[in-house]
């Protein structure tokens, strides 16, 4: 039994045999028409009486060259034409190649896991959002950046993680964005705090997160519609936790307010300067 | 509200979604047709003339913008309601100059879809969270050329409706939050719905690929 290779790499292998016998074409009739050439000149000057009166003999030699240029001419060109296909089907085969693999690599195993944990709902929604999102940068284009250096980049980055850790979907909307520095990071971190608090206590299963940036300052607003609380209820563990988002902005120069009404849900409000 | 239920026409390529969506409106409206072609669309909703047409963007043979443009020229009374996978900058600004009333994305839920669909049928805008955001963005870039402060600027107010919309307000939560009725939330809206469409800002089509220059 032996091993069967994949479609586009049997193809590919297909085109370079076909491009190397036509290059070795192209070689042999140069070389044919190099000889003839030195053959007309000699014969040229073998049988030409004098130097004086070379006409008769440069038409003729013009005769074959001409005729020996419509012989090959067709050839030549043809064979030129005939690379430049090959070359555009094979990088076509190549891009669809990968297509396959990414495909192959992303979607179909998330399929596959959606088929095996069919019975948890949540699990399944998380997963289908996540591939998702991912599908439709790779599709629609959505530059990859580096956390470091875009706000709403690492913004991205931190919802996505806080959707995969606690199976709750965040609805990010991003207005403007910006490099990063010390007080942005402290931001972004507050921000997280945040998500993860609603994720963790409110019961919601969506949060949202809305970041705008402006000339002087950028604000980020999380907001979930779960069971909210009262802030002479919490106790003084989740109050720690608050005040650890309020300071951290307070320390970078920034400010944070918690608005919670019982019943009706939490907003984070985090303000940092420019 | 006229009391009766807005006839609605669905127009999606994938048959899977028609029937979703369907099964979604449920008995809110009275689903008058279906098609999952530009042509027939168009023909049909010339014939049958819906309130509300709910229309997926990417379609071939010209997608949903090609299907407003067509029967907005000649009964500019149907209004449409663009529902979408896509939420690429570039396809939900278009498709709202061609003249949609709203941008919904299908990930929205039921009661969701059935509040935004009889909100265009009452003649009112639809913003999702995100196109209220991407409009705010476009408002707020540079703008070299000819001002006009009725169409090219947003009002404080309109501004301030935007970013709570944005941050994932219903008209309600906005109306007590700013302390004003709905009814004025929803003029806010339709205003800012219009200079969307009519503004002539022409990077508004190229800034969404500026934006990702950080």
């Amino acid at each position: 039994m032996h091993a069967v290779e994949s479609t586009p790499a049997r193809v590919v292998r297909d085109a370079d045999r076909r491009m190397l016998a036509g290059v070795a074409a192209a070689l042999a009739q140069v070389v044919l028409g190099v000889g003839l050439v030195v053959a007309g000149v000699a014969v040229f000057l073998v049988t030409t009486p004098s130097v004086a009166a070379p006409t008769t003999g440069i038409l003729a030699t013009a005769a074959i060259a001409v005729g020996l240029v419509m012989i090959f001419g067709p050839w030549w060109w043809r064979l030129t034409h005939d690379l430049a296909i090959e070359r555009q089907e094979r990088i076509r085969t190549q891009e669809k190649a990968e297509v396959a693999a990414h495909i192959h690599d992303s979607v179909l195993q998330t399929l596959a896991l959606i088929q095996r944990n069919s019975t948890d709902a949540r699990k399944v929604s998380t997963l289908a959002r996540s591939q998702e999102r991912e599908l439709r940068a790779w599709l629609f284009g959505t530059p990859e950046l580096e956390a470091g250096e875009s706000l709403a980049a690492a913004l991205e980055r931190v919802t996505n993680e806080i959707e995969y850790l606690y199976d709750v979907a965040v609805e990010t909307v991003e207005v403007g964005d910006c490099p990063v520095n010390d007080g942005l990071i402290a931001l972004v971190q507050s921000t997280r705090e945040a998500l993860a608090n609603a994720a963790r206590h409110s019961g919601a299963t969506s949060v949202s997160a809305y970041l705008e940036v402006e000339p002087d300052q950028v604000t980020v607003f999380v907001r979930d519609r779960g069971s909210g609380f009262h802030p002479d209820d919490v106790p003084p563990l989740r109050r720690g936790i608050a005040d650890s988002i309020v300071g951290r902005m307070d320390r970078h120069g920034g400010k944070a307010v918690i608005r919670s009404e019982l019943g009706e849900g939490t907003e984070v409000e985090l303000v940092m300067p420019r | 509200m006229t009391g009766a239920k807005p006839r609605v026409f669905l127009v999606d390529d994938h048959h899977l979604v028609l029937s979703g969506v369907r099964a979604e409106l449920g008995d809110s409206v009275e689903v008058i047709g279906e098609a999952s072609e530009v042509e027939a669309a168009i023909e049909m909703i010339g014939e049958r003339l819906p309130d509300v047409v709910l229309l997926d963007v990417h379609m071939p043979g010209g997608g949903g913008r090609a299907v407003i443009q067509a029967v907005c020229a000649k009964h500019p009374e149907v209004k449409f309601l663009a529902l979408s996978v896509s939420d690429a900058a570039e396809d939900v600004i278009g498709v709202i100059r061609a003249g949609a009333r709203g941008y919904v994305t299908k990930t929205i839920s039921g009661p969701e879809l059935v509040e935004a669909v009889l909100r265009v049928a009452d003649g009112d805008a639809v913003f999702s969270p995100r196109l209220a955001g991407f409009v705010l963005d476009a408002f707020a870039a540079d703008f070299r050329g000819p001002v006009d402060p009725e169409l090219d600027q947003l009002t404080v107010r309109e501004k301030e409706v935007l970013r709570h919309l944005a941050r994932g307000y219903s008209y309600k939560e906005i109306a007590r939050q700013l302390s004003i009725s709905i009814k004025t939330v929803e003029t806010h809206a339709s205003a800012v719905l219009r200079k969307l469409q009519l503004t002539n800002r022409h990077q508004l089509s190229r800034w969404a690929s500026d934006r990702r220059l950080v």
